[in-house]
């Protein structure tokens, strides 16, 4: 008996296809029972995400397990003809080495990003429920599941923020600490201010102001975020409690000038200010950097910044792929547990024999 | 336990907060592998008993707190800055404080391992000049740690104006905690040089039947001190000065305090 895994992903398929092949929730134990009742399965669980849509299946014959692996996908997911291209197919120990990887970010599109370890969890605990796993995949993947933590651990593959967003939070935390009592503006609208605003409010602070030219976009934002709206005209007036204030107007000239900026620092006590540009061309007159307690970030040294992790992140990956390597010699390696034991007991043995 | 000379102890004392800073260097290097920061915590606690060890000798040795001469009031500062470092920890988990402020105690306790610093000198004691001495160097030990958390402000501050995306930065703590801790420990020097001083006046009266004697310099050395100190705590509370200024005043304030202790104190008979 061995375990094979037949599956997309985002570094096989383009997005239209991987939609296609997408299982979703509803479809699962449905999908589940299916491959169930197929005599090469004998254990299978679905990993089904918007990157990827995975089938691992223990089975006594490789190659036809994955005939009838392919074979159901394109049944099940209306798709007469999946070209090779984008599939993979891994037997042992291929297979072990693919979901580790996987767990631990390192296939993901953002290197070391840790939401697929949830993701996985929950296909694993969905199938173990309705019984499609036995003790090959319970081994399997309950050893994941720890190499997954071993690895985040002992390297720095989850480290830094690896988008505008999270790098401008993170950002705000070094200068202000927690941002409960911090109070947010948006001046404009857009996709990075947005999700930069999103990712604020996910952080905690205080309040959340927008404030838009036109005055109905506003308050779709506001409703958005749980925050409140004003005219594009009053936004200074409010300026005195705002501790963050995010631009991304398209006035083609700078709406926070130095001056105006200084006589608000005063109105503030000279509190710490961030503030974030997103705007091209900028909204801010880049001298304001040299204001006391006034910290000005660009769109350009927030990407950077970003760049920056994502690189480090890269150079981990050589590292953890190596302890992954390890792990997988040392699950080759395993006893083999004698009979089939419920998930309790193949938990325990697991934990007993490391 | 004699088997080793006051120097000695505290001389350990000093290879544990070495061994401390490289540790922290090591984790700036490393920080996954290094998540716990209670290594860090148990090396400066040797070095701080081995330190406390070798006070308590020497200071069994004379008869009387161990403030005697130059090397014991430096020792003593150094130790001053660590017991108020161990005191501050719990606020600053895992965030590379030591880096700044254990160093602060080496070079002191190194300095004043210089020779000539540690030959006998007498003066007039009492109870309250043995309390007023100890209190006003716990103090400089509070300035010592303001001193060395207004440098940890002025580098993270530079950090996050230069734009430049880098590791350290995130790695410090945040530039309002550092300035609100720097603001707390001037008020605790503040607090406890007052007591000091109160204490000198009390033994001075005692002693000498005047309560504050001005010709003195280091008298009115002190209490220029407590000035510059009563001055940037005023001036922070009312924002006439913020942020960078106040790490400055700090930083200076407390270089002032040290480079001319000594100069100021040999040239008071009393002292």
């Amino acid at each position: 008996m061995e375990v094979v895994v037949l599956g997309v992903s985002h570094h096989t398929a383009p997005v239209e296809v991987r939609e296609r092949l997408a299982i979703s929730e509803r479809n699962h134990s449905q999908a589940l029972d299916e491959l169930r009742k197929l005599p090469s399965i004998s254990e299978v669980v679905i990993v089904s995400t918007c990157n990827r849509t995975e089938l691992y299946a223990a089975t006594g014959d490789a190659d036809l397990a994955m005939q009838d692996l392919h074979k159901f996908l394109s049944g099940f997911c209306n798709v007469p003809q999946i070209e090779s291209a984008w599939l993979y197919k891994h037997k042992m120990p291929k297979c072990v080495d693919h979901l580790f990887n996987v767990v631990s970010g390192l296939d993901s599109m953002i290197v070391g990003e840790t939401e697929i370890l949830g993701q996985v969890k929950q296909a694993y605990e969905s199938a173990f429920k309705h019984k499609s796993t036995g003790k090959f995949l319970n081994q399997l993947f309950q050893k994941a599941f720890s190499v997954a933590k071993h690895v985040r651990t002992n390297t720095n593959i989850t480290r830094g923020s690896v988008s505008v967003a999270s790098a401008a939070v993170e950002l705000a935390e070094k200068i202000f600490g927690t941002l409960s009592k911090n109070n947010v503006m948006i001046l404009g609208a857009g996709d990075t201010s947005e999700k930069t605003a999103k990712a604020l409010r996910t952080r905690g602070v205080r309040s959340i102001l927008v404030s838009n030219r036109t005055f109905e976009h506003a308050e779709r934002l506001a409703r958005e975020l749980d925050g409140r709206a004003i005219h594009f005209d009053w936004w200074e007036n409010e300026c005195s409690e705002i501790d963050i204030i995010i631009s991304s107007t398209s006035a083609p000239h700078y709406i926070i000038t130095v001056e105006r900026l200084k006589s608000l620092m005063k109105l503030r006590k000279y509190r710490p200010l961030f503030l974030i540009d997103i705007a091209v061309p900028r909204d801010i007159e880049p001298e304001v950097n040299r204001i006391e307690n006034v910290y000005l970030y660009n769109i350009d040294d927030l990407q950077a910044i970003a760049d920056m992790c994502l690189h480090a992140r890269r150079k981990e990956v050589e590292r953890c792929r190596q302890i992954i390597r390890v792990e997988v010699e040392q699950f080759q390696r395993r006893p083999q547990p004698p009979h089939d034991r419920t998930y309790q007991e193949g938990k325990d043995w697991q934990k007993a024999n490391g | 336990m004699n088997f080793l000379t006051d120097r000695a102890w505290m001389g350990l004392g000093m290879a544990w907060y070495a061994a401390s800073i490289m540790f922290s260097i090591f984790k700036l290097k490393h920080p996954a592998r290094t998540h716990h920061n209670v290594l860090n915590y148990v090396l400066v606690t040797l070095g701080f008993l081995f330190h406390s060890m070798g006070l308590y000798y020497r200071g069994k040795a004379l008869g009387h707190c161990p403030l005697s001469n130059l090397f014991e009031f430096l020792m003593f500062v150094s130790w001053s800055v660590v017991l108020v470092n161990i005191v501050v920890d719990f606020m600053f988990r895992n965030s590379f404080m030591e880096l700044f402020t254990i160093p602060v105690a080496l070079i002191i306790g190194c300095v004043s391992f210089i020779p000539s610093f540690d030959t006998p000198h007498d003066f007039a004691r009492n109870y309250w000049v043995e309390l007023h001495a100890a209190i006003s160097l716990i103090s400089c030990g509070a300035f010592g740690l303001a001193g060395a958390i207004g440098a940890m402000y002025l580098v993270q501050e530079k950090l996050l104006k230069s734009h430049k995306a880098n590791f350290l930065m995130f790695q410090f703590p945040p530039v309002t905690k550092l300035e609100k801790i720097n603001f707390r420990l001037l008020v605790l020097g503040l607090v406890l040089l007052t007591i000091g001083i109160w204490a000198g006046s009390q033994g001075s009266f005692q002693l000498y039947g005047t309560y504050l004697n001005l010709a003195n310099p280091k008298n009115t050395w002190s209490l220029l001190v407590w000035l510059v100190y009563a001055f940037i705590l005023v001036a922070y509370r009312y924002r006439w000065i913020f942020g960078k200024r106040v790490a400055w005043f700090s930083l200076l304030s407390f270089t002032f305090v040290l480079l001319t202790f000594w100069g100021v104190n040999t040239m008071s008979v009393e002292h």
